[in-house]
């Protein structure tokens, strides 16, 4: 054990009722290294992070012995660990929605930190403030420090919590999966701007994270962590060539995103899903009453298609319009202004009869495996649903067999039928909404970041369960992500959205390898890979 | 479950509740003396074996006459929860599903009922149409619509941004439909909570509306009017104001407790 170390946790344990979350995990790390720790969700990465800081929820127990510069946490009373959280070590979560107070003014926030620990006047804490503010990439001077959380972006947001953070120059940052949230763009901003505050300040930064991806270009060292336990620790580069353990070697596979299928070829077979010119306005409030304000166009003037068996990708950071071309190419929104016809048929203005129809040959799977189902529905009656579209009903029994045989198709066991969704995993319910979406046979699914909240392991397995089933069934995709590299994966032609309008279409592979349009090539830029990536391709 | 996560409320208001709930189903059938008959030569007993809770004025039995209270107290509480929670929740669910103006309509005709306290809505219902439990029921009723409509559109509002909602409507589903087939059992906990509260308020408001004489008529007895009765007589017989107050107070907590326990639960299992 040597001096050097910033901090040391030696055999720490974790124990939530009768399961042992943590298992004798150990870790160093040095003033200015950065640690990546890596493990799937529930492998008791956010946990260790929490059992240093001492914040472990009420149920959980721990054991061990934690120390910063030499000094012991462990056995320190709680009001003197209070005065060492925010002073010698900062935190920043995923949320920073949550993380944050909505109803006070960001400069009062990180300001607030300040006055905690040190007696100062306002003023003196407010241009601490700033200059933290300013340090995390928020221009302090402009007026940002008077404004409230509501009306900053993600990112901006996340600066904010890095703000606070770093605002008592701690020596040590623990950082929880400060970038999921973000879109690629920003991520790449954020991990850039923990990553010199590391270098610049000499501080020590812990970084949790599912992602290698997110790790390759960032730590020092990389811990994976399994079920509780550190089974690899090593030099990043290391990992990222060679990784010793199996498990390592998984997590690696699935952030390295390879292809999931041969592409097919484009615009051979006839278009399913025609979409020409569509416009989609959102009215904003009166800011007078005399003039109406012009409304947001969040899309403008969009066409594209689907073709037979094709998967196609569209790509955009969050407020690109995604979503609500998305929501009109489903029918469940009017555009202001264009078409979209299935299978030859007008679908956006159809009713009635003509709509139910038509519904049957365009399904759904959306982003969020914890809300897209009933709580209270049982999984047989959830993929069901959709049976509503025909106009006879099928029987009961004939119900029953057909969510069965969907629900092997997607990898999980007729027995699953009488289940609550309460009972599965996030992975397991994105495959039930892949049944879901199946069980009409339609010929086009669209996927709106569905496996965005996903963990790398499990992003890997639903990919190469789409990719599989499209092959099979013969159904088209619509693909809709911010992360250009999941739809490389899986698309074969991809469209690129900045603003509402399409600025780039293509082959999937020759988006890639020579991108015309700049907002693109930044994306590309953006994204995270993995080293190892660029040579196997 | 660790033993201080025991739900204690929820056993205590329960056991209470079904108490309550017990006598006013008993007293339909059988009470120890007829409340209605009077007996001069009884009058003014303290309690005693045979009179249990003694006697009043008039010499009818104090017990009897509780047990019949409790009839009319669960009556008109279970009636106007029912009236509120039939016309609010649809209301509630309508405002949310179709939003804009409709929502509008709908929260300002509460914000409307809401503005009158509801005695004096009762007061000014019974004004019109004469005292009575009936009107009773009808006043505490429309003063519960607009609880419930606003708990049943702040709770569906939030149903409304899940995305099992948009599954839903990809299935073909319209708005009527996800309400009753989605919204509305996920509301179930959250509306049975609020029906308990609802329930306890009911039985505060039958009695202070009795005690003005507002409520059930004579010779029907009622806590709030042998709370009122008794208001004279206290120096001389204390017992007359004691059981009956002691009767809302606990039938009041218990049903407090209950909610608070439902609520608890709730919670915890969200």
């Amino acid at each position: 054990m040597s001096a050097a170390n910033l901090l040391e946790v030696v055999d720490l344990n974790v124990v939530i009722g009768r399961t042992r979350i943590v298992k004798n995990l150990s870790l160093e790390i040095r003033p200015g290294e950065i640690l990546g720790l890596v493990g799937a969700s529930g492998s008791g990465k956010s946990m260790t992070a929490l059992g240093i800081m001492r914040l472990l929820p009420e149920r959980a127990s721990s054991t061990g012995v934690v120390r910063l510069n030499g000094e012991t946490l462990s056995s320190k009373p709680e009001s003197q660990m209070q005065a060492v959280r925010g002073r010698d070590i900062g935190m920043v979560f995923q949320e920073p929605m949550s993380a944050l107070n909505p109803l006070l003014r960001i400069g009062d926030q990180v300001a607030e930190t300040v006055r905690l620990h040190r007696e100062v006047s306002d003023a003196e804490a407010h241009a601490a403030a700033r200059d933290a503010l300013n340090l995390a990439g928020l221009q302090g001077e402009q007026g940002a420090l008077d404004r409230f959380p509501y009306e900053l972006s993600g990112g901006q947001r996340q600066r904010v919590a890095i703000a606070m953070a770093i605002v008592m120059s701690p020596r040590l940052l623990i950082a929880d999966e400060p970038t999921t949230a973000l879109d690629v763009i920003t991520q790449a901003r954020v991990l850039l701007l923990l990553k010199e505050l590391a270098r610049t300040r000499n501080m020590g930064l812990l970084l949790v994270t599912h992602d290698l991806a997110v790790l390759a270009q960032l730590a020092d060292r990389v811990a994976v962590m399994h079920r509780g336990e550190i089974v690899e620790q090593a030099p990043v580069a290391q990992i990222l060539r060679q990784p010793r353990d199996a498990y390592s070697a998984a997590l690696l596979a699935a952030a390295d995103l390879r292809p999931k299928r041969s592409k097919a070829s484009p615009g051979a077979a006839p278009a399913i899903l025609q979409v020409r010119g569509i416009v989609r306005e959102y009215p904003r409030k009166r800011t007078s009453l005399w003039h109406r304000a012009a409304p947001v166009r969040a899309v403008d003037e969009v066409s594209l298609a689907v073709h037979a068996g094709e998967t196609v990708g569209l790509v955009g950071e969050s407020g690109s319009g995604k979503s609500s071309l998305l929501r009109v190419i489903l029918a469940l929104e009017r555009p202001q202004a264009g078409r979209v016809s299935l299978l030859g048929e007008e679908f956006s203005s159809a009713n009635g009869a003509t709509l139910r129809r038509l519904r049957r040959s365009i399904q759904a799977v959306f982003q969020d495996p914890y809300g897209s189902f009933d709580p209270k529905w049982t999984v047989e009656r959830l993929i069901g649903e959709p049976f509503f579209l025909s106009g006879s009903p099928p029987s009961a029994a004939e119900r029953r067999r057909k969510v069965a045989a969907v629900l092997e198709q997607v990898g999980l066991s007729a027995a699953d039928a009488a289940r609550l969704p309460r009972d599965f995993s996030g992975g397991e319910r994105q495959r039930i909404a892949i049944a879901r979406a199946l069980i009409t046979e339609p010929a086009v699914i669209a996927f709106d970041e569905a496996v965005s909240s996903l963990d790398v392991l499990i992003r890997e397995q639903v990919l190469t369960l789409l990719a599989e089933l499209a092959e099979r069934l013969k159904v088209s995709y619509l693909f809709v992500s911010h992360d250009l590299h999941v739809v490389r994966a899986i698309a074969d032609r991809i469209y690129v959205m900045q603003e509402g309008r399409i600025v780039e279409e293509g082959n999937a592979d020759a988006v890639f390898a020579s991108p015309r349009h700049s907002y693109t090539r930044a994306l590309i830029a953006a994204s995270l890979r993995l080293p190892v990536n660029e040579a196997r391709t | 479950m660790t033993p201080e996560s025991r739900n204690t409320s929820l056993i205590a208001g329960a056991f209470i509740t079904a108490f309550f709930v017990a006598v006013a189903a008993i007293a339909r059938f059988w009470t120890p003396f007829d409340p209605g008959v009077l007996s001069i030569a009884d009058k003014l007993r303290p309690p005693d074996a045979q009179h249990w809770f003694g006697t009043d004025q008039l010499g009818r039995d104090v017990l009897s006459m509780i047990m019949v209270g409790a009839q009319t107290s669960v009556g008109v509480a279970l009636l106007s929860v029912l009236i509120g929670a039939f016309v609010g929740v649809p209301l509630g669910l309508l405002a949310a599903a179709r939003r804009g103006p409709t929502d509008e309509v709908v929260m300002r005709g509460n914000d409307l009922i809401f503005a009158f306290p509801a005695l004096l809505l009762a007061i000014l219902i019974t004004a019109v149409f004469g005292p009575g439990a009936v009107n009773a029921i009808i006043a505490i009723g429309i003063f519960n619509i607009p609880v419930f409509a606003r708990v049943t559109r702040a709770g569906a509002l939030q149903q409304w941004t899940r995305d099992y909602t948009l599954a839903a409507r990809v299935a073909g589903k319209g708005a009527l439909r996800i309400s009753a087939e989605h919204i509305l059992p996920n509301l179930a906990g959250l509306l049975i909570v609020q029906g308990t509260i609802q329930f306890s308020l009911g039985v505060i408001a039958e009695a202070g509306l009795s005690y003005v004489g507002l409520s059930a008529q004579p010779p029907t007895p009622s806590w709030g009017r042998m709370l009122n009765e008794a208001q004279t007589l206290t120096a001389l017989a204390p017992y007359l104001a004691l059981f009956p107050g002691f009767a809302v107070l606990l039938f009041v907590l218990g049903l407090n407790l209950l909610g608070e326990g439902l609520r608890r639960r709730a919670g915890r299992a969200a």
